[in-house]
């Protein structure tokens, strides 16, 4: 759980570090998906801690920054925030079948599709097909 | 998070190879309830294969909600290439979750006839069509949401979230047809 919680603080710093960088309906999308990145982080650390254990907290800014491409434009960010969110949604779907609580495993499917519902939103702001496989594992963005 | 990684992942990639990718949701009743009843569609069936069984009838019911579509003659170019894809996709599912119930030894249900799939013939308008295909799709994120609290089988649990996270993907399309936001939630159970 607290490997999933890294890449939701990934995805958050991503979305931060992009947000200058986007104008219009991208800009008003990645908003919102940035807000729901930081209300995921709180759900996993939430679960972590009913676990029992510490939720790692998120690293400075530019501790993530430093390992990020060079974001210039646009689609240099919509990209790659595709690519975070497909990472994150992989993991979820690796990670469902070690969850024996039904209630968490629900969570953390909530969770994953909602990253393939940025996934969507991402893909057709770039103008690729928004659905393009039938089975969304995170392979392919 | 995922210190077994490999092993899911070779799992997976065997399914993908073989075409078989399973899932699994609980909806109750024989014929496919309007979507306005999704919060009531789900039964407590018992065992991985019960749960199969009501899967495959929802995917058949969307199945043929979306050759409805297609037929009415009401949809423009571009929202019938859209529901051309999503018939794809649902005839997909359907197929990947019969061959794991009969995997399984278990015998798949016959398909809905139209008049079972409740609401399905007063549809008039574009509009009203793309509104039934989101309400069935949301439904079906819906069971598969349920479902994952019980299903057992680790293949199963992947399976029903892969197809969990397609559908959701068509409501994104389907709500931004309708001018709708998105993604309303940060969390996404088919129920908002």
């Amino acid at each position: 759980m607290n490997a999933a919680l890294g890449l939701e603080h990934t995805a958050v710093a991503a979305y931060r570090v992009g947000l200058p960088l986007l104008t219009g309906s991208a800009l008003r999308a990645a908003r919102v998906f940035h807000e729901h990145e930081r209300e995921h982080a709180d759900a996993l650390a939430r679960a972590i801690r009913a676990l029992g254990g510490i939720p790692n907290r998120a690293s400075a800014l530019d501790e993530y920054t430093r390992g990020f491409p060079r974001l210039r434009a646009r689609d240099d960010v919509l990209s790659f925030a595709l690519d975070v969110e497909n990472t994150a949604l992989a993991a979820y779907i690796d990670a469902l079948p070690q969850l024996s609580r039904g209630e968490l495993r629900q969570r953390v499917a909530a969770i994953a599709t909602a990253e393939a519902e940025h996934m969507s939103v991402l893909l057709g702001a770039l103008g690729k097909p928004q659905v393009p496989h039938a089975f969304v594992t995170g392979k392919d963005a | 998070m995922r210190p077994r990684r490999a092993r899911h992942e070779a799992t997976r990639r065997d399914l993908l190879r073989r075409g078989v990718t399973m899932g699994g949701m609980a909806l109750a009743a024989a014929a496919v309830p309007l979507p306005s009843t999704r919060r009531d569609a789900f039964a407590k069936p018992e065992g991985d294969a019960a749960i199969l069984e009501r899967a495959i009838r929802l995917e058949q019911s969307a199945v043929l909600a979306y050759e409805s579509a297609l037929k009415s003659g009401r949809l423009d170019e571009r929202t019938e290439r859209t529901v051309q894809l999503f018939h794809r996709h649902e005839q997909e599912h359907a197929r990947a979750l019969i061959a794991a119930l009969e995997e399984m030894d278990g015998t798949p249900p016959e398909p809905p006839a139209p008049e079972q799939v409740a609401g399905l013939a007063d549809l008039r308008t574009q509009r009203e069509i793309v509104s039934f295909a989101l309400g069935l799709e949301a439904m079906a994120v819906a069971a598969y949401f349920d479902a994952l609290s019980r299903l057992e089988d680790s293949k199963l649990v992947q399976a029903a979230a892969s197809i969990m996270a397609s559908d959701g993907q068509h409501l994104v399309v389907l709500r931004q047809m309708l001018g709708e936001d998105p993604v309303p939630s940060a969390f996404e159970d088919g129920r908002e």
